[in-house]
């Protein structure tokens, strides 16, 4: 494992990320993987949501290393290899993805980004 | 007063003649809660399904209920796991603040009376942190939280307790490694909570709850308020225990931190 690592997307491919997750993740709950709500200001809704995860040694070459073409087949074989529900495109994941080893919260400032509070 | 084989005659206190007390024996008899153990590293796992033992500096997906009763804490999304670290030859989990949570269940059929122990340091929150742990109710709002380092209700930081509204135990700044042994004691619908064995003045109401309960540990509330620290050990417990009990397993819990 290669981690923790800091993960950021924006809203429009978190159901993208969430099924690619449910793929990566070697444990059964990857599809709820970016759990962190984030936005300018922390103002809901949120525009972004975040992770701070530890990645499997190839799932972090694939994430930093593939081209997307590369990386749907390495997606492709480990759903094959888990018995997971293949995913169809991973272009706006994989090219929306933004992934940093330091600070998590520093990372998401760093994006004009806050945690999106609610209210207990 | 209940005795049984257990490597010795158990007394009422949960200790064991001719043994160590240990929280594992405030269960028997059918007691239901969930003891976890950090430092035993047999009893945590990379996965949820307790097939993969644990390894340092790695993610961990299930923390062994060690009460016998079979409430094993789990998580099963990699990103929301705990760390299992060693410090001074300690064995801890790191709860990053961020979106780490562990899930139990307790079939406590009256939570009106539970007892709560907890070995845990604190880790400076950058932002929202929030809920330590916490009971929650089918997905809602959390309905009893211990605050530590609680940046996020705009106090100093420390120790509170929340059912409705905030009640401050202990506000000590956010201070990096503040080590604590806390105990919440749940009787007849107030909560009282103790700190390093030190009775906290007042106490907060406490709903009545009943059938199944959703525990957490790393955040307070379902969906959200996560803490960052370093857990030594926790047992809930039902009922009230008693003094010597608590006393006993406080002294234990103090035994897991560095």
């Amino acid at each position: 494992m290669i981690g923790p690592l800091s993960l950021l997307i924006p809203t429009g491919v978190k159901l993208n990320g969430s099924d690619v997750f449910n793929i990566l993740d070697p444990d059964s709950g990857g599809s709820a993987t970016f759990s962190v709500p984030l936005s300018a200001g922390g103002i809901p809704p949120a525009t972004h949501w975040g992770a701070r995860t530890y990645l499997e040694d190839d799932t972090h070459n694939a994430l930093t290393a593939m081209t997307t073409t590369q990386f749907k087949a390495f997606v492709d074989a480990k759903a094959a290899e888990r018995a997971r529900t293949p995913v169809g495109s991973v272009t706006a994941f994989k090219n929306a993805l933004l992934i940093d080893a330091g600070n998590f919260w520093t990372f998401a400032a760093a994006q004009g980004l806050q945690r999106v509070v609610t209210t207990i | 007063m209940p005795m049984g084989l257990h490597l010795g005659l158990r007394l009422d206190s949960g200790r064991v003649l001719g043994g160590a007390f240990t929280p594992a024996s405030l269960f028997t008899g059918g007691i239901q809660g969930a003891f976890y153990d950090p430092s035993d590293l047999s009893s945590m796992f990379q996965d949820s399904g307790g097939i993969t033992p644990a390894t340092v500096n790695n993610p961990v997906g299930r923390l062994s209920d060690k009460s016998g009763n079979g409430n094993h804490a789990t998580q099963a999304t990699t990103a929301a796991k705990p760390t299992y670290m060693v410090a001074a030859s300690k064995n801890f989990l790191r709860f990053d603040g961020i979106d780490d949570v562990l899930n139990y269940v307790v079939p406590l059929s009256v939570v009106s009376d539970f007892t709560i122990v907890a070995a845990m340091i604190a880790r400076h929150p950058v932002q929202g942190g929030a809920g330590a742990f916490g009971f929650s109710t089918s997905g809602g709002a959390g309905a009893m939280v211990v605050y530590d380092n609680d940046a996020f209700s705009g106090s100093t930081g420390g120790i509170q307790l929340f059912y409705g509204t905030n009640t401050a135990v202990e506000n000590a700044g956010n201070v990096e490694g503040i080590s604590r042994v806390v105990t919440i004691r749940a009787i007849n619908g107030t909560q009282t909570v103790r700190v390093n064995g030190v009775a906290k003045p007042g106490g907060s109401a406490l709903a009545t709850y009943s059938g199944t309960v959703q525990g957490l540990i790393g955040s307070g509330v379902v969906n959200g308020q996560f803490s960052q620290y370093d857990l030594h050990g926790f047992a809930v417990v039902q009922g009230a225990l008693t003094a010597q009990q608590t006393t006993d397993s406080e002294a234990y819990m103090t035994t897991r931190l560095p």
